[in-house]
């Protein structure tokens, strides 16, 4: 198992790296010039030059590209060219609160979407299952900023119960968390709903009844660990996305997280930004398809296996040779 | 009406319907059949003539989504199982009356270890802790032959002759006084298929249960069965004693069966079928279930449906032409 994780982070590397020349080519090619828009419409072509040398930009492509992967690997991605702060500097001060409303909303979704799934498969096709999916549909099909603004528009101009944005306090994280959770709920309980009827028709199950467990023993013990695997690939996606900084709820509630400052960077052309937000998100992406993978190999002993295998096969035979 | 007190297990007029993309299906279709205490019974039919069903209305396990209705009454010592609140066919379950499930390979659950699986039932019928549950496990395993250092292994760790033998070991546990055993060997090959016949036939006398044996394998029932229920189309058509079944075959569809065994001393160049299919059960014809593919068919057969002949002992037929 260790070996795998080893195996896995050194993958990494890699895609990192490709991750890395496919940004930097891409930003070159995208329309729009940072110096413009930062010196705005009327300063002078002189000016305008003067900017590029200061920032580096007239250097050719390949040196600058070796300038940014040398800085990449010591976690320096640069300053930003508008604000003039390093860019390390303000993703690490960004990223907990973005782990934090993450793994807020991630828990929440999974709390409520993985239970109204299980009721969901239970009562399939009748009364309460029909509701729940029509509600679903609904959670999923809504659009984020909507629900967003509704929150807002409801808990904090119309009731004042909570403030609208900013952060602070827990009162802050309770809209963002909510406007983030409603779609994850709704695609966790859909899945959950999908893989458990999958689950419940087995054999294993019938099995199960046969030993006179209670339909919540059989529910909760036999039909939901081997329902899991899909669930979990579905929550680990949703967090990954999460981890990106949800940029349309950060932007209602004007919460100060990685998702906001990244999409200032692309609309400002601020390069450093752009590119140390990209690589932070393949790298967080990376690393939560690991964690996943490992949590795949805690519920099911043949993936388990796998990871083990050989090591295992070579202790019993070095077993039956002595 | 309460079943014979010789009796262990008394159907009575058991009828079984499923429903699937609108239409009905009649899978049982008023099965009358006796156990006597310490007997063995086998049930004898074509695939889809509603063997297994008969077996899971039994112990009331049919699946949820698809059955449409069960009449009937099905006593077990005294109480019409059809009746009883779950939460008492639950202490039946596994501890009164248990299955042996058809394919072994799906019968197990894959991410619980067989130890795990076999003490389940233990420590939920026996008032025992989980480790007196666990030993009395590894006891079950080594009752069905395998070492007791397997019990902290996987089902996928097992071969097909092996998981059934697991299987059997769940279903043993905890001494039922019924063990219903649907196909037990259909799915090994045929070495196996001895091994784990001896074994449910000295299980069964070692441990004074009464077994239900469903099967298509004539040969199979003869070496273990004391009765005999021949089913077809949902319906008993013939039922008595070994003897009187094998030495007085009287049902066309019994001659025919017996007709279509090969005879190894005697060089045959075909084999003898039973010509035609079952009827679909969504649309069973009006007369006799077996007139369309029945050699003594008369017109009368195909418009009237058979009432049963009592044959003398407990020899009985469904047929109008005996």
């Amino acid at each position: 198992m260790l070996r795998f994780i080893g195996r896995r982070l050194l993958q990494m590397i890699p895609i990192l790296l490709v991750v890395a020349v496919i940004i930097f080519t891409l930003m070159e090619l995208v329309p729009g010039d940072p110096v413009r828009i930062m010196l705005g419409d009327f300063a002078t072509e002189a000016q305008v030059e003067e900017e590029r040398e200061r920032l580096g930009l007239n250097r050719p492509f390949l040196e600058r590209f070796w300038e940014f992967i040398k800085g990449a690997v010591q976690l320096d991605f640069g300053v930003s060219y508008i604000t003039k702060t390093s860019v390390s500097d303000e993703l690490i001060e960004r990223f907990p609160r973005t782990l934090k409303l993450a793994l807020l909303s991630i828990c929440v979704s999974a709390l409520f979407g993985i239970p109204i799934g299980i009721l969901c498969a239970i009562k399939a096709n009748k009364l309460p299952d029909r509701i729940a999916l029509v509600l679903t549909l609904l959670c999923n099909s809504m659009p984020s900023f909507w629900l967003a603004l509704l929150l807002v528009l409801l808990f904090s101009v119309n009731l004042n119960w909570l403030p609208s944005g900013g952060i602070g306090g827990a009162q802050y994280y309770v809209l963002p968390v909510i406007s983030s959770s409603i779609g994850s709920i709704a695609g966790i309980a859909r899945q959950t709903r999908a893989s458990m009827l999958e689950v419940i028709r087995a054999d294993y199950i019938t099995t199960a009844k046969s030993k006179g467990l209670s339909q919540k023993a059989v529910i909760l013990k036999h039909a939901l660990g081997n329902a899991l695997i899909p669930i979990i690939t579905v929550i680990g996606g949703q967090f990954s996305f999460l981890m990106g900084g949800t940029t349309i709820v950060e932007s209602v509630y004007s919460f100060p997280g990685l998702g906001l400052y990244i999409i200032s960077g692309i609309n400002n052309r601020d390069y450093p930004i752009v590119r140390g937000g990209v690589l932070y998100i393949a790298f967080t992406f990376s690393f939560i398809m690991l964690l996943i993978d490992i949590i795949y190999a805690f519920v099911d002993p043949r993936i388990r296996s796998q990871y083990s295998g050989k090591k295992k096969k070579k202790s019993k035979e070095a077993e039956a040779a002595a | 009406m309460a079943g014979n007190s010789e009796n262990l297990l008394s159907i009575r007029d058991l009828k079984v319907e499923y429903s699937s993309g609108g239409k009905i299906i009649n899978a049982v279709n008023g099965v009358t059949l006796d156990l006597p205490k310490g007997g063995a019974l086998g049930l004898v039919g074509e695939t889809g003539a509603g063997k297994t069903t008969i077996a899971k209305a039994i112990l009331q396990i049919l699946p949820d989504h698809a059955t449409r209705s069960v009449t009937g009454e099905i006593f077990f010592e005294d109480r019409d199982l059809l009746k009883t609140p779950e939460e008492e066919l639950q202490k039946i379950r596994g501890g009164d009356i248990s299955m042996v499930f058809q394919d072994p390979m799906t019968a197990l659950n894959p991410i619980m270890t067989v130890g795990d699986q076999i003490a389940e039932g233990i420590h939920l019928h026996q008032n025992k802790t989980k480790t007196e549950a666990r030993q009395e496990a590894i006891r079950m395993l080594e009752t069905v032959g395998i070492s007791a250092d397997r019990v902290d292994e996987y089902p996928y760790q097992f071969s097909g002759g092996m998981k059934q033998r697991v299987v059997i070991a769940i279903a043993l546990a905890c001494a039922p006084q019924l063990l219903i055993a649907d196909e037990p060997t259909t799915a090994l090959d045929v070495t196996i298929q001895a091994q784990v016949l001896d074994l449910i036939r000295n299980l069964k006398e070692s441990q004074d249960t009464s077994l239900i044996l469903i099967t298509h394998d004539l040969g199979v029932v003869a070496e273990i069965c004391d009765h005999v229920a021949v089913i077809y189309a949902g319906e008993v058509v013939e039922r008595g004693t070994l003897e009187e079944i094998f030495d007085h075959p009287t049902h066309p569809y019994t001659v025919g069966l017996f007709g279509a065994i090969p005879e190894l001393h005697k060089k045959v160049d075909r084999l003898s079928p039973i010509a035609g299919l079952p009827p679909d059960p969504t649309d069973l014809p009006q007369g006799c279930y077996f007139a369309p593919r029945c050699p003594r068919a008369t017109k009368a057969c195909a418009e009237k449906h058979p009432s049963v002949k009592h044959l003398g002992g407990t020899h009985y037929a469904l047929c109008d032409q005996i």
